[in-house]
């Protein structure tokens, strides 16, 4: 990774598409809820296995059958015990039902899905990654010896803070990683429904060319306005539009989120070619700082000088 | 043309891929409801023509000028239909026996790991079980390993004659087969720390070994009923374990000893690498929990069982010897022109290690 | 400084992908917590042992078993937490600054670092150091060296400050920030200087109850994080050493202030993230550096600083 690119939870994936795009990743905080629902489903789906198990048993003929229903609460134990990850992985597109729940998906490092070996190495590799397992007993009588119980999960952490896609061990040897798995997202559009605007951006100057930088910046301070307060909003236009309002020669009470606005909106949103906007009650305004005495000058002068096509 | 009119003619056709994977999402295909021209292999052709514009949209986003947010929602949208198009591949069965057969033997008999951890593992069962025959020489080496406890409920279970019903056999099967593969298992996935793996692998090699040396001893209480008992699943049993550990030993070896790869990619190749050792030795444990389920513990005559290990150790040894043994020894032997260059040939590029650029190799 | 090309990617983010973004900044910047914040831990944390060591040493040559010795034990171990509780925030100070600096550097100095904290020394160690009761409770348990445990003085009042504290750091959780980052004046006396109490008024106030939740939720992570790595070192003793017992004095004057702090260094990694996080929530943050750098992309340098001094 480049020294220089910003810190965050993401990572570039190249499709064959050739295409980069950023997966937001899925780190230990979002990884353990998943892990918790897991853990409580995989014992669910035992407990009720079994005493599905020992009814059918006692149903049917308890003498003949019981022993294979014994046989088989212990290979269901076994499998679904060891194998419920890498079952659900592979059948589900990298998604176990915990992972379902908190929306987050395995997949390649490169960004293809994930097939039975790797899912199968990482299901088994996570007793590692849960290490040291803890033993309560150890706080009661220190003489029984330790029984471990209760994993602590440190290698994992410790194992995810130090690789750059956030992967524990089992993850690391499967060559996979955890993203957090994109829901419906709505595509947010500034609409501009304030008729000021459009009047407004018409008075900017023509030969004021708007840079790559400065269309970002109007977009993320379009797309964010909402949700700021409208003194906030002032606040944080000021540093850009007073400067501007000099430039523009505007008025000086020109309010700086309504020119920011109208910067977006003549970025963004105007036709370059459309006919001035319908200003209705707004026709006569003028924003320039100039206009008040400009328009008293043309008076004056249209009483006195007959031509008043020559001063425009 | 400005952005708003741009978004507003792409809007429709990532609507639609939303829509897509809605469907795929929710069901893994289309649903029924859906127009005719989304299903079967229309849709698919119709899907992935969506996804590869949203993905140019995206590659021009920049020169677009797409504002922030609409380049987020881009990046997520690919994302999403990215997961839907690549697909995990389901188990396919013939891939296994194909896994099973081919790939687990070659790769057991080629690799040096699942030498050293069966030469551990029979090695110290092997001296082990010298140690605890030998009371003379070694006193109390039974006793320091299992303990008198131990020692005094392993004669007690097999003080009675084998006897036993299949009430009996079947859950001992199951149980088996949750018990001891479940301990392969484990000692695959420690040999990810390797020194863990090494340690249960000698831990049963020495216990295993002194239960069947003091077991041999010619005053030990029910001797013969306990190599009754062992017989006929000792071999498939003692090489899974061996396996497992093999297996365990090559996914921890990945990290250290990389061969010319990033560490990472190594531990990554050796893991897949390990995965048919492993389920080999799962495979023979589930055949060893069979038969200690239900032969070993019948009354059988002692014959029946010998000839069953006598047929199982043939078994493997054909399984790691005739399957595992390279394929390409005999098609390819060398000649005299090898290893001298032809003056028309050319010179092989030198080979990249690794993807990056010296970043990399720090 | 390029105000929108910070080092932490400033984005809108959740709590769980805060806690992953913390252990991917102590990937980043280990300097920040191994030396910024174990410089200023390990004063306070000699400090604690100083005055509560004696409770443990003394009982030790009894005994750790008998029934006497437990409620002594509790007692150090209820106060020793309160205590690292307490001065976690104020042990934090180097590294809040250096993280802070580090939004916006690559790699801040720590002579940088250092002039800062000490130039707002008076303010932040008023603050955080008195009046957020770090060190009035040291001096207390000073007081009380070798007197045997009490209810009230050992049960009740601990419990009162632990309340109060847990009050208002969930109220006003980023006071430290404030002080320290935004360097606003504890007290003025004209009207119009934003004070530390009306910054933190304005800050807190419209997300008090989101403030509480989270602050409520990291608690309980930082818990189950402090059972996690005391246990693996208990492990980790025990595995080399092939001892298991826990009431011995290594543990109690080791291993557990040693868990403690780790866990406070994590808090404050953790804080600092949720303070930038509160700033893009609340304040826009993210658009205001946008907006600012490209005011000084367009205009040179920051023109509305310029015209406020040249007013002043």
């Amino acid at each position: 990774m480049p020294s220089h690119s910003p810190l965050d939870t993401t990572i570039a994936v190249v499709t064959p598409e050739n295409i980069a795009f950023d997966y937001q990743l899925a780190g230990p905080f979002r990884r353990m809820p998943a892990y918790l629902i897991d853990l409580l489903v995989r014992w669910a789906a035992i407990v009720i296995l079994v005493v599905l198990a020992f009814f059918i048993g006692l149903l049917i003929n308890i003498q003949t059958l019981g022993p294979f229903v014994i046989a088989g609460m212990f290979l269901t134990y076994f499998v679904i015990s060891w194998f419920y990850g890498t079952v659900m992985e592979t059948f589900f597109n990298g998604r176990t039902i915990g992972k379902w729940a908190c929306g987050i998906r395995v997949i390649d490092v490169d960004g293809r899905p994930i097939n039975g070996r790797r899912a199968f190495v990482r299901n088994l590799l996570r007793i590692v990654d849960l290490f040291p397992m803890a033993a309560p007993g150890i706080f009661v009588d220190s003489d029984i010896p330790p029984v471990f119980i209760i994993p602590t999960g440190l290698v994992g952490l410790i194992a995810m803070m130090s690789t750059k896609r956030l992967q524990r061990l089992g993850d690391l040897a499967a060559g996979t990683m955890v993203i957090i798995d994109q829901r419906s997202w709505r595509l947010p559009v500034a609409k501009v429904d304030d008729a000021r605007v459009p009047a407004l951006a018409s008075f900017i100057p023509a030969d004021y060319r708007i840079s790559r930088s400065m269309a970002r910046t109007l977009a993320v301070y379009a797309e964010r306005r909402h949700y700021l307060t409208p003194a906030r909003r002032r606040e944080v236009a000021r540093h850009l539009i007073i400067p501007l309002i000099d430039r523009f020669e505007f008025r000086s009470d020109i309010d700086p989120d309504l020119l920011m606005y109208a910067l977006y909106y003549k970025t963004f949103l105007a036709e370059s070619s459309a006919e001035l906007p319908d200003l209705g009650s707004l026709a006569g305004y003028s924003p320039l700082r100039s206009s008040v005495a400009e328009v008293m000058v043309d008076e004056a002068t249209d009483a006195e000088i007959p031509i008043a096509g020559v001063v425009e | 043309m400005n952005v708003a009119a741009l978004l507003e003619n792409r809007r429709d056709q990532w609507a639609e891929l939303e829509l897509f994977c809605d469907a795929l999402e929710k069901r893994g295909k289309v649903s029924a409801s859906m127009a005719a021209n989304y299903q079967g292999s229309q849709g698919i052709a119709r899907f992935s023509a969506l996804y590869r514009s949203a993905c140019a949209d995206l590659a021009l986003a920049d020169a677009y000028q797409l504002p922030p947010a609409t380049v987020t929602y881009l990046h997520r949208l690919i994302a999403r239909s990215h997961n839907q198009l690549y697909r995990a591949n389901r188990f396919e069965p013939a891939r296994w026996v194909d896994m099973m057969f081919y790939d687990a033997p070659q790769q057991i008999f080629a690799d040096p790991c699942v030498k050293i951890a069966s030469i551990v593992f029979f090695g110290l069962f092997a001296l082990a079980m010298y140690m605890g025959r030998n009371d003379v020489l070694f006193p109390g080496f039974v006793e320091a390993i299992i303990g008198s406890a131990g020692i005094e409920q392993m004669e007690e279970s097999f003080e009675q004659p084998l006897s036993g019903s299949l009430n009996h056999y079947v859950p001992m099967a199951g149980f088996y087969i949750m018990h001891n593969t479940g301990i392969g298992l484990r000692c695959f996935v420690f040999g990810l720390l390797i020194l863990p793996c090494l340690y249960v692998l000698s831990f049963n090699a020495i216990y295993l070994g002194a239960a069947f040396g003091y077991m041999a001893r010619p005053d030990a209480v029910g001797g013969d009923n306990f190599f009754h008992f062992v017989t006929a699943h000792g071999p498939f049993e003692l090489t899974a374990i061996a396996l497992a550990g093999g297996a365990g030993l090559r996914l921890g070896v990945g990290f250290f000893r990389t061969c010319g790869l990033m560490r990472m990619e190594s531990l990554r190749e050796s893991a897949m690498r390990a995965v048919p050792i492993m389920a080999a030795s799962a495979a023979l444990f589930c055949m060893a929990a069979f038969t200690e389920g239900f032969l070993s513990p019948s009354p059988a005559p002692y014959i029946v069982k010998a000839a069953w290990a006598v047929l199982s150790s043939g078994l493997i040894s054909f399984y790691f010897v005739v399957l595992g043994f390279p394929r390409d020894a005999f098609t390819r032997t060398p000649t005299a022109n090898d290893g001298q260059p032809s003056p028309f040939g050319f010179e092989d590029p030198p080979e990249l290690t690794g993807s990056g650029g010296p970043n990399d190799a720090a | 400084m390029q105000l929108d090309q910070t080092h932490v990617k400033v984005r809108l983010r959740t709590m769980a992908e805060i806690g992953d973004l913390a252990l991917i900044m102590v990937r980043r910047y280990p300097a920040a917590i191994l030396v910024g914040f174990a410089t200023g831990a390990v004063f306070w944390a000699l400090l604690d042992l100083l005055v509560l060591a004696w409770i443990p040493i003394t009982e030790s040559s009894y005994g750790l078993d008998d029934e006497e010795a437990v409620w002594e034990i509790i007692r150090y171990l209820a106060w020793m937490g309160l205590l690292v509780m307490l001065q976690a925030p104020v042990a934090g100070v180097l590294s809040t600054l250096y993280l802070g600096l580090a939004v916006f550097e690559q790699r801040p100095t720590w002579a940088s670092v250092r002039t800062e904290a000490k130039r707002g020394f008076k303010r932040w160690f008023w603050k955080l150091g008195i009046v957020r009761f770090a060190l009035p409770p040291v001096i207390f348990l000073a007081c009380r060296w070798g007197q045997p445990a009490s209810g009230f003085w050992d049960a009740f009042v601990p419990l009162v400050i632990l309340l109060w504290v847990s009050l208002v750091r969930a109220s006003s959780p980023f006071m430290p920030e404030i002080l320290l980052l935004e360097q606003c004046p504890i007290r003025s006396k004209s009207p119009d200087v934003i004070t530390a109490s009306r910054r933190s008024k304005s800050l807190h106030g419209p997300m008090a109850g989101d403030l509480s939740g989270r602050f409520i939720s990291v608690s309980c992570v930082l818990v189950i994080l402090l059972f996690s790595i005391g246990y693996s070192l208990l492990w980790a003793r025990g595995i080399s050493f092939g001892r298991w017992d826990v009431m011995n004095l290594f543990v109690l004057l080791v291993i557990y202030p040693f868990s403690l702090w780790c866990v406070a260094g994590i808090s404050v990694m953790v804080r600092i993230l949720n303070y930038l996080d509160c700033r893009i929530r609340l304040e826009g943050w993210e658009v205001e550096l946008a907006v600012r750098a490209e005011a000084m992309r367009q205009f040179g340098e920051e023109p509305l600083a310029v015209a406020t001094e040249a007013a002043s």
